[in-house]
C-alpha cells in the first residue's frame, strides 16, 4: 500500500506526520519527494547509506563536423535551447526540457543524446525501515526526473512526503499512490490551500482523507466544518505544544518517546486501511 | 549598420523597455538609409529561454549594436557570438539614445546577470 | 523604487504574516504575491477594486484528432513525460503532462495531431490607493517562472511614485522563487529554529547568492528551540548575513490571521517584535 502525504499550504507537517507513520509501520518504506528541500532524512539517524546514485537527463550533443548548418534543430526547439550563429548550433542546457526532438529532425545525425545529472537519490535504511531521499541540484528546472527515481523505489507499506502545492512535482509524487493524507492547520491560509488540493486528489480519482496538525484551540473547528461538507470525518488531530514544537525542531521522531502520539499514528494506519478495503 | 533597442512603443519617442528577453517591440535603425523598423519581439511571450529567443532574433536581423538596460548571461552569449556589441541605454526616448550613441556617449554593458528562469 | 522580497526556503515559516504586517507598519503602497502555487496574501490584504484580470497562457499543448489517429502509438513512443494515453485503438493527451514540445506532431504519421493555446493560471491586480498584483497557477501545472514575472510586471507597470514595494514570495528554491528574484534590492529570508528550518535556509541563501541578492534574516517562532534559534544566529554571523531580529512564538498571531487581521493592528509580543524588525530594514535599505 502507498499512502502520499501531501497539504497545499508549506509547513503544515506533511513530513513530521510521514516520517512518524513510517516510523510506526514494521517493514515500511519512507520516501521522500520534496527534492528542493528534503528534509525527512535528518529524523532519521542514517548511518548505513546503502547507496547513493546521480540522477540524469538526456540533453543534446553537437558534432561540429557532421553540422551542414540548416538550421532545423534550432527552428524546432519550443524552449529556445538552441541558437544558431556562425556555422553550428549552441546548446543552453538549462532551458533545454529533454524532449529529444532536436535529435530527430537532424538530418545529417550531426546530434546524439548525452546524460546532464540533475540531482541524487540516496537510500538508506535504519532497523527495518528504508529511507529514500531525493535532492535536486540547485538551480536545475525540473524535479520530476528526481522524484520517479525516488518513487522507484517503493517497496512493502511506502509513506510518500510529497512537496507542498498542487503544482507538476506534487502531481507526479502522487502518482503511485494508493491513499493521500491530506495534512493542514488550522488557519485560513492552511484551509484556503488545502481546497486546491483536494481538487487534485478529486481528479486523479485517488481516495483521501484529512489530518489536521497543531491544534491548539479545541474552539476553531474551521477545518472540520469543511471536511463534514465533504461528507467526511478527519482522520486524526495532532496536538501543538512548545514541548512537541521543541523536540521535532531538533529532529526527533515524536513517535519514539511519546506513547500517546505513538498510539495516534498507529491509529492513522488503521483509519486508512479501513477506507481502503 | 544596424542598431536595435528594446522599446515600450512602436514610436521614436518611446521609452525603452527595462528588460530585453521579453520586450514587447525591437526598433531597427539602419544607419545607412536612416530607416526606423518596429518589429514584434517573438519571444515576448516565452515561457522559457526568452533572452536566448530574443538574441537570436536580432542576430538574424544582422544587427551589429544594441542598446539595452540589462542583459542575461544566455543572451549575451548568443549576441557574441553574432559579433553584436551592447551600449548601456539611458533613461530617455529612443532618439535620444540614438542620438547620445552617435556621438559617442553611451558606455559598454559590461555586467550582466544571470539568467532568472534557468542557471546552472 | 526599492524592492524586497520575502522568502523561506521552508514553507510555513511566516512569510505571508510578515509580509502582511510590514505593509502597514512601513506604509507600503505597492505589493505582490509571487506563491503563485499557494497564494494567500490576499486573504489578509483584502483588495477591493479589481483593476485587470487575464488569463495566464503556458506552451501550447498537443491536441490529437482522433478521426484522423489511427492508433499506431508513435507519439506515444516518442513522448518523454508520459503525456499521451493509449486507449481503445486510439491516441490522446493527458493535458496537465503535456510540455508542449511538439515532438509528438514530428513523429505522427497521420498528421493527426496540432498544438492548441493553454490556459495554466490568471493573473490579478487590484488598484485603488495600493497596488496588489496577484496570480494564480492551476493545479498540476509547471509554468511558474514566466507567472512569477507576469505578477512583477503587472505591479511595476502599475506603480508611479512609490517608493517602496514588497513580494510576498514562494517556498522552496525551484523555478518561482529564482524568477522572482530578478531586480530585488532585499531578499528578506524567514526562518524556523528547526533543523529542516537552517537546512532550507542554507540552500536558499545559496539561490539568492547566485543573483547576487542581498539578504537579510528573520528567526520567527524563535523560542520554540532557542539552540537552534542561536546556531541560526552563529550560521548569519559567520556568512556576514544581516540578522533583522527574532519573533517569538505567539498565539495571538494565528487569532489575528484567523480573523484576517494584519498583526500591525494587534498589540502583541510578536507584533512589537516586528516592529523592531520594521526599524532594521529601514536602516538596510
Amino acid at each position: 500500500m502507498n499512502i502520499a502525504v501531501l497539504s497545499g499550504k508549506g509547513g503544515t507537517g506533511k513530513t513530521f506526520i510521514s516520517t512518524n507513520l513510517a516510523n510506526t509501520i514494521p517493514n515500511s518504506t519512507y520516501l521522500d519527494c520534496d527534492v528542493e528541500e528534503p528534509n525527512g532524512r535528518i529524523f532519521f539517524n542514517a548511518k548505513d547509506e546503502m547507496k547513493t546514485e546521480t540522477v540524469y537527463r538526456m540533453i543534446p550533443s553537437i558534432d561540429k563536423d557532421k553540422c551542414n548548418g540548416c538550421r532545423a534543430c534550432t527552428e524546432f526547439c519550443q524552449f529556445s535551447a538552441l541558437a544558431f550563429f556562425g556555422d553550428s548550433p549552441m546548446l543552453f542546457p538549462e532551458v533545454c526540457h529533454s524532449c529529444g526532438g532536436c535529435e530527430k529532425v537532424c538530418p545529417t545525425g550531426a546530434i546524439t543524446e548525452v546524460k546532464s545529472s540533475v540531482g541524487i537519490v540516496e537510500v538508506n535504511k535504519v532497523a527495518d525501515l528504508k529511507i529514500v531521499s531525493g535532492l535536486l541540484n540547485i538551480g536545475e528546472a525540473s524535479s520530476i526526473p528526481v522524484i520517479n527515481r525516488v518513487l522507484s523505489e517503493i517497496e512493502n507499506t511506502s509513506i510518500i512526503d510529497c512537496p507542498p502545492g498542487s503544482a507538476c512535482s506534487t502531481m507526479e509524487s502522487i502518482k503511485k499512490a494508493d491513499y493521500c493524507v491530506l495534512v493542514t492547520e488550522p488557519t485560513i491560509f492552511g484551509l484556503h490551500n488545502l481546497k486546491m488540493i483536494v481538487e487534485l486528489v478529486q481528479l486523479f480519482k485517488i481516495p483521501f482523507g484529512f489530518v489536521i496538525n497543531k491544534v491548539e484551540d479545541p474552539n476553531n473547528t474551521m477545518i472540520e466544518d469543511y471536511v463534514k461538507t465533504l461528507g467526511k470525518e478527519v482522520l486524526i488531530k495532532v496536538p501543538f505544544t512548545k514541548e512537541i514544537a521543541n523536540k521535532v525542531a531538533s529532529g526527533m521522531l515524536i513517535s519514539d518517546s511519546d506513547s500517546d502520539l505513538r498510539d495516534l499514528f498507529k491509529s492513522l494506519l488503521n483509519k486508512i486501511t479501513e477506507e481502503i478495503s | 549598420m544596424k542598431i536595435a533597442m528594446a522599446t515600450l512603443e512602436e514610436n521614436m519617442e518611446t521609452k525603452l523597455d527595462q528588460t530585453f528577453g521579453r520586450a514587447v517591440y525591437f526598433l531597427i535603425h539602419d544607419t545607412e538609409t536612416g530607416e526606423n523598423k518596429f518589429m514584434i519581439n517573438p519571444a515576448k511571450d516565452a515561457t522559457g529561454g526568452a533572452g536566448i529567443k530574443s538574441a537570436q532574433t536580432l542576430v538574424d536581423e544582422k544587427v551589429e549594436t544594441l542598446i539595452v538596460f540589462r542583459l542575461g548571461t544566455n543572451a549575451v552569449k548568443v549576441l557574441e557570438g553574432g559579433n553584436v556589441k551592447c551600449f548601456r541605454a539611458i533613461e530617455d526616448t529612443a532618439e535620444a539614445n540614438l542620438k547620445a550613441f552617435k556621438e559617442g556617449k553611451l558606455t559598454k554593458l559590461e555586467d550582466f546577470h544571470p539568467g532568472y528562469h534557468h542557471v546552472k | 523604487m526599492k524592492k524586497i522580497l520575502v522568502l523561506s526556503g521552508k514553507g510555513g515559516t511566516g512569510k505571508t504574516t510578515i509580509t502582511s504586517a510590514l505593509i502597514d507598519l512601513m506604509d507600503i503602497q505597492a505589493f505582490a504575491d509571487c506563491d503563485i502555487d499557494a497564494p494567500n496574501l490576499h486573504l489578509i490584504e483584502a483588495p477591493k477594486k479589481i483593476a485587470k484580470k487575464e488569463p495566464f497562457y503556458g506552451m501550447d499543448i498537443a491536441k490529437i484528432d482522433p478521426e484522423k489517429c489511427i492508433g499506431c502509438g508513435k507519439c506515444y513512443d516518442s513522448c518523454r513525460f508520459d503525456s499521451i494515453k493509449k486507449e481503445d485503438g486510439k491516441c490522446s493527451v493527458d493535458e496537465l503532462a503535456c510540455e508542449g514540445c511538439f515532438v509528438c506532431e514530428l513523429v505522427c504519421p497521420q498528421d493527426a495531431i496540432s498544438h492548441v493555446k493553454n490556459i495554466v493560471g490568471t493573473t490579478q491586480v487590484f488598484k485603488d490607493e495600493k497596488v496588489f498584483s496577484t496570480a494564480i497557477l492551476n493545479m498540476g501545472s509547471g509554468n511558474s517562472g514566466k507567472l512569477v514575472s507576469e505578477v512583477k510586471k503587472n505591479l511595476y507597470e502599475n506603480t508611479d511614485k512609490q517608493p517602496l514595494a514588497i513580494i510576498d514570495g514562494s517556498p522552496g528554491i525551484g523555478c518561482p522563487v529564482i524568477a522572482s528574484l530578478s531586480g530585488i534590492d532585499l531578499a528578506v529570508l524567514v526562518t524556523e529554529p528547526t533543523l529542516s528550518g537552517l537546512s532550507d535556509l542554507r540552500r536558499i541563501v545559496d539561490t539568492s547568492r547566485t543573483f547576487k541578492t542581498p539578504v537579510a534574516i528573520i528567526i520567527n517562532k524563535y523560542d520554540l528551540n532557542e539552540e537552534i534559534a542561536d546556531e541560526i544566529r552563529r550560521y548569519s554571523e559567520s556568512e556576514n548575513i544581516p540578522y533583522l531580529g527574532n519573533i517569538p512564538y505567539d498565539k495571538e498571531v494565528s487569532k489575528a490571521i484567523n480573523n484576517n487581521i494584519s498583526l500591525s493592528k494587534v498589540d502583541c509580543e510578536a507584533s512589537r517584535a516586528i516592529i523592531k524588525i520594521k526599524s532594521r530594514i529601514d536602516e538596510l535599505l
